[in-house]
């Protein structure tokens, strides 16, 4: 489920309820909020959400980075001790905190590996598509005319193919590795990079300050380089958050329907298809993978309106 | 606005073009589908070729482009491989469905929404306002299958109060239209809260109020409706995105819509039938989105009077 | 403009706004409590009440999958069968004990070498009056000979034609003995000649006329049939007079139709989930050793799998017993040999093989492959009961003693055009339910050079297929099948072994209803409790 950030559409609708022209190259970037580390500081340590957000975030990271130290293989099958509940109920074991599933895996170290995976497959995702996207967007920015056209004729056609059907078919076709997902996630991001990317330069490239260095002389390619690119780069990391929360999701229903990171690789959204069957009888196979990604696009969501909050509130949905 | 309408129209017909072309390329990767439409059984390989030459499905790729398209145009969007039937017919057959899942879900999260947005807005900071902000958050991270399954083991089977799947009475509807329209609920809250807060704050509404109108004019004539084009593209695009969340939905309800005909379609290979099924949904869209642009600048004079 | 002013507007604005709020609150919780409360009082169905003989309503089913077709030669996967069965006949039935016996055929002898007569019952009429007799047997021997559907090529080593001796008598034509010939008769669906020849096989397939004790009423694409009571039905009324078939392709969706009580019976219910129907309130599980088994054959012309030491070494090292025990929970039966009980030739002694990981090793070693090798395993996707959890089982196993396993899984329509269109490398699981009642089914799709499923034909199981199907005498026949199956378990090996699964079903608690062992499902039997 892709969005476009409210009211930017296409090439003909009106751009913003809000229109502010920046100034200054520093006003562009900062717009009216705060002035760098400090402030972001500040401004997080008084907002217990959004702290919690960042700190979900970070404590996900944590996991999947340091987490393989401490759990066992995801992988170990054992058929004599198939579907342990956790340690805290009756039949538990300490041996397998989060008990284990219909193989005999245990389920504690098999989230820690899906986080690994999802996680690094959906910030490698959102890594590509903002690099295609943003390459696209200054291209058609900077190049206007036929090439922008084009490009942004190639996006419509590809957001009116409702996507997951797009995505499942790709994947069906091609396989479902670990690159083939990546690919497809990249596909269904870079658009709204690209669009929120152009629409900034546009935007930029009436602003006084870039006026008046083309009008002293300082070429077009400089320009769009030394004041657009890094001013637009705000933005890309608020769309990149954003979209975080949705690729993981995304990422997650694919490999529910069957079409995803395919075994011995785990996956959070494999590791609910998997524990679908066994919702009564087995409960702790779905609910707490599927705590883990609510938790894991929660902390991204949260975590994202701040940054958005902070570094563009022209753009406040919160 | 004749021009923009017409411009507008102009580059929907080419982006549906686009969607025909791109959903037929994708028939290249699947395989034969002579196979296909054979299922593994024990054919000899002269019998194939003469099924595929029968249904011309040895000739080049743009040949059998161009005959789809212009076939299109005309309302027949192929054969299914698997049905034996025109792909449209049964596109048609299970498009209510979906419609009327997709209308069900829209009209609960605006129901659901718009008043939750309201007293958010209308109580910035407070606890109201958080509690209201946090279920929305959570209500766009959830992923869609696990509420959809949790819903059917709490309402359908714990409780009994709705059927766990299928389409047979009023109350199959419920369930559903729950699941599909948590995510859109949240989305729509969560923009009409910014958007009136943003409304709310601006110089115009002081100076009405400063004016001497009374608050509900103020409320109805300016506030609300200002706020409301925001909140109307989302419901627009959210509409899209809904088709893509019915294939999730209606594969854990056995939904008989398209979204579950597109996944069945996928496991059995019957391309033809996909890529009808994609063509009818991107038109929809396409129409959806027109729609939603025509409205937009109908309500912004700066277009309207272009 | 000054800020008292702007304080004020603000207190005003924000009561404003709270007004609207509650009310628009005040609306959302009245709607929501009142589609609630209208879910709560409307009632679901209600059972007939106890000792009662007439049932209230339709038996309802859930099945797994909708069919595109009624017509038997085009569509015959079981699950389709099992509708399409309510409504036509065949010219002999399988009982529940795996043997056929005369149903619309009377009764049949080879009346030569190349002729089987059959005498067929008299006064049985299709559904839309046309008569049943010779005419009709012959145009459906012609039917099921050039069908273009899944069905094309079945018969054809079974007769070669029919022909009518009087009204009803008929005789098959076989181009030699065929000794298949009888338990092929249970599968003989008998087509009424003039409604088929007007509307075709895809006219027949949307709307099918039969002879059996339900007939056709609606089919409304992706919800439900239904079929109505036969009213000229030549056999013992049914109990029920109304069947709704629906399909939930979902599991966890058939069980909760189940326990709801919106369906009485439900097929295939999954390991996982057959706890949960047995806590049911409404339902019970009815459960039966399939006659389906799982097997994974091998290409022969892989490196080392061409050796049969190596063969012989994956299934030492496979521990199925445990798969069986922890995955399945009990709930599959280990499988040996190729024959099933009941059959003709059927060996009870022969057992299966051990789970010896030590000796795999030594055998892998004496073939040269002392570390292992790669190799790649085909499985279904959600296709058979727990396939693709039993594959990476399977493939963890054989990873011990060195056998690295590359999992290619795919669902079943994607997974069958390859596996039968293509030689695909290594191992790959296959399936089998007896459509004869014979071990030849097993053999014809197994060992039967041609085609595309035998990934293990060879000169020698040729001949033992040829041999069987020309040997009349029943004895003789049993020695075959024994030397046959021999053959192919002790020293041919081309496969691992691997188990029958458990077929399970939901069905109400209000109806007395046993389960058969080949997938298909009995409804004229039923009672209520």
């Amino acid at each position: 489920m892709s969005y476009t950030p409210t009211l930017i559409r296409g090439f003909d609708s009106p751009k913003k309820v809000v229109d502010l022209v920046p100034e200054s190259p520093r006003q562009a970037r900062l717009s009216t909020a705060g002035v760098g580390r400090h402030q972001f500081i500040r401004r997080l340590s008084r907002d217990p959400g959004s702290l919690s957000g960042v700190a979900l975030v970070a404590a996900w990271v944590c996991i999947a980075l340091l987490g393989p130290l401490w759990v066992s293989s995801p992988t170990d099958q054992n058929l004599s001790l198939t579907l342990l509940p956790p340690a805290w109920l009756p039949d538990g074991s300490a041996a397998h905190p989060l008990g284990t599933d219909f193989l005999g895996r245990d389920l504690l170290s098999r989230i820690v590996y899906g986080a690994r995976t999802s996680l690094t497959v959906s910030v490698l995702a959102v890594a590509g598509a903002a690099v295609v996207g943003s390459l696209v967007g200054t291209v058609a920015a900077a190049w206007g005319g036929l090439a922008d056209d084009l490009l942004m004729r190639v996006a419509d056609v590809q957001l009116a193919i409702p996507f997951v059907l797009l995505a499942i078919t790709v994947l069906v076709l091609l396989g479902g590795s670990t690159l083939n997902m990546v690919l497809v996630l990249v596909l269904s991001g870079w658009v709204i990079f690209a669009r929120v990317i152009r629409s900034e330069l546009l935007h930029l490239r009436e602003a006084e300050f870039v006026l008046a260095a083309r009008a002293v002389g300082v070429s077009q390619i400089r320009v769009a380089l030394q004041h657009l690119l890094p001013n637009a780069m705000g933005f890309v990391v608020v769309v990149a958050t954003l979209e975080l929360g949705n690729v993981i999701l995304l990422e997650s229903a694919l490999s529910f329907i069957g079409v995803g990171i395919r075994p011995p690789q785990v996956s959070w959204g494999t590791m609910l298809a998997d524990g679908r069957d066994y919702l009564t009888s087995a409960w702790w196979l779905t609910t707490l993978p599927g705590a883990a990604v609510t938790a894991a696009i929660f902390g991204v969501n949260l975590a994202g309106d701040f940054l958005r909050d902070f570094l563009d509130p022209r753009r406040r949905e919160f | 606005m004749t021009k923009f309408l017409a411009r507008r129209l102009m580059l929907s017909f080419v982006v549906l073009a686009g969607v025909s072309f791109v959903s037929s390329g994708m028939m290249l990767i699947a395989g034969d589908p002579v196979e296909v439409m054979l299922e593994g059984t024990t054919t000899s390989d002269a019998d194939k070729v003469a099924l595929r030459h029968e249904f011309g499905f040895d000739r080049p790729f743009l040949v059998q482009y161009a005959d789809f398209a212009t076939g299109a145009l005309k309302g027949d969007l192929g054969r299914s491989l698997r049905f034996h039937q025109p792909a449209l017919g049964i596109v048609m057959d299970r498009l209510p469905a979906t419609l009327r899942l997709a209308v069900a879900a829209m009209l609960l999260a605006v129901l659901v929404a718009v008043p939750l947005g309201i007293v958010s807005a209308s109580r910035p900071n407070s606890w109201v306002d958080y509690g209201a902000r946090l279920l929305a958050l959570i209500g766009q991270s959830v992923p869609l299958y696990w509420l959809g399954i949790v819903l059917v083991l709490l309402f359908a089977v714990t409780l009994g109060w709705f059927p766990s799947a299928g389409d047979l009475d009023l109350k199959s509807i419920v369930l559903p239209a729950f699941t599909l329209g948590l995510y859109p609920t949240a989305r729509i809250a969560r923009t009409l809260r910014a958007s009136l807060l943003e409304v709310l704050s601006r110089e115009y509404i002081l100076t009405a109020r400063g004016k001497g109108l009374s608050n509900l004019t103020v409320l109805s004539r300016h506030a609300l409706r200002n706020a409301a084009l925001p909140v109307l593209t989302v419901v627009g695009l959210q509409f899209g995105a809904l088709l893509g969340g019915a294939v999730v939905t209606e594969t854990i309800f056995a939904w008989p819509g398209l979204g579950l005909l597109s996944v069945q379609a996928i496991s059995w290979r019957d391309l033809p039938l996909l890529r009808a099924i994609v063509m009818v949904a991107a038109a929809m869209l396409v129409t959806l989105n027109l729609a939603t642009d025509v409205l937009y600048a109908y309500v912004d004079p700066r277009i309207r009077f272009s | 403009m000054s800020k008292p002013e702007s304080v004020d507007s603000r207190l005003t604005r924000r009561r404003m706004l709270g007004r609207v709020a509650q009310a628009g609150v005040g609306v959302a919780l009245f709607d929501l409590t009142a589609a609630a409360l209208a879910a709560c009082s409307s009632s679901t169905a209600t059972p007939a009440p106890a000792g009662s003989q007439k049932p209230s309503g339709p038996l309802k089913v859930a099945l797994v999958s909708e069919p595109t077709s009624f017509e038997p030669s085009v569509e015959m996967s079981k699950v389709t069968l099992v509708q399409t069965n309510t409504m036509l006949e065949t010219l002999a039935i399988n009982g529940a004990d795996h043997v056929y016996k005369p149903w619309l055929a009377e009764s049949w002898n080879a009346f030569s070498p190349t002729r089987w007569r059959l005498k067929l019952k008299q006064g049985v009429k299709f559904q839309n009056g046309e008569p049943f007799n010779a005419d009709a047997v012959t145009f459906s021997a012609n039917v099921w000979l050039t069908t273009k559907g899944q069905a094309k090529g079945l018969f054809n080593p079974v007769f070669t034609g029919a022909e009518k001796v009087d009204d009803y008598t008929v005789d098959l034509v076989t181009s030699g003995p065929s000794s298949i010939l009888p338990s092929s008769l249970a599968f003989f669906y008998v087509f009424p000649p003039k409604y088929y020849a007007q509307v075709g096989p895809d006219g027949f397939g949307a709307k099918p006329v039969g002879t059996g004790p339900w007939r056709f009423a609606e089919w409304t694409k992706g919800v439900q049939l239904r079929v109505e009571r036969n009213p000229d039905y030549w056999g013992p009324k049914p109990l029920f007079d109304e069947i709704d078939f629906r399909w939930a392709p979902d599991a966890s969706t058939r069980v909760a139709l189940l326990e709801t009580g919106e369906v009485d019976l439900i097929q295939s219910v999954p390991p996982a989930l057959v706890d949960r129907v047995k806590q049911s309130a409404k339902a019970h599980v009815e459960a039966v050793q399939s006659l389906r088994r799982i097997y994974f054959q091998m290409n022969l012309s892989d490196g080392p799998l061409s050796d049969v030491r190596v063969r012989r070494a994956i299934n030492y090292a496979v521990d199925v017993d445990s798969i069986i025990a922890g995955l399945f929970k009990g709930q599959a039966y280990r499988d040996k040999g190729f024959n099933d009980i009941g059959l003709e030739g059927y060996q009870p002694d022969l057992k299966p093989f051990t789970y010896d990981p030590a000796q795999a090793r030594k055998l892998l070693a004496d073939a040269g492959y002392p570390s292992g090798f790669p190799v790649t395993l085909w499985h279904t996707v959600g296709r058979y009961v727990l396939d693709k959890e039993a594959a990476q089982a399977i493939a963890d196993q054989l990873g011990k003693v060195g056998i690295n396993v590359t999992l290619m899984g795919l669902e079943s329509a994607a997974y069958f055009s390859k596996v039968n269109g293509e030689r695909v490398p290594g191992i790959n699981l296959y399936s089998s339910a007896p459509l004869f009642m014979n071990a030849l089914s097993l053999g014809l799709q197994a060992f039967q050079p041609g085609r595309g499923s035998a990934y293990d034909a060879n000169d020698k199981t040729a001949a033992f297929i040829t041999a069987i199907i020309g040997e009349l005498d029943a004895q003789k026949r049993a020695d075959l099948y024994r030397q046959f199956e021999n053959y192919v378990y002790n020293d041919y090996v081309p496969w691992l072994w691997a188990w029958h699964q458990q077929d399970v079903y939901g069905a109400s608690n209000r109806l007395n209803w046993t389960a058969r062992s080949d997938e298909l499902m009995e409804f004229t039997a039923i009672t209520l409790k």
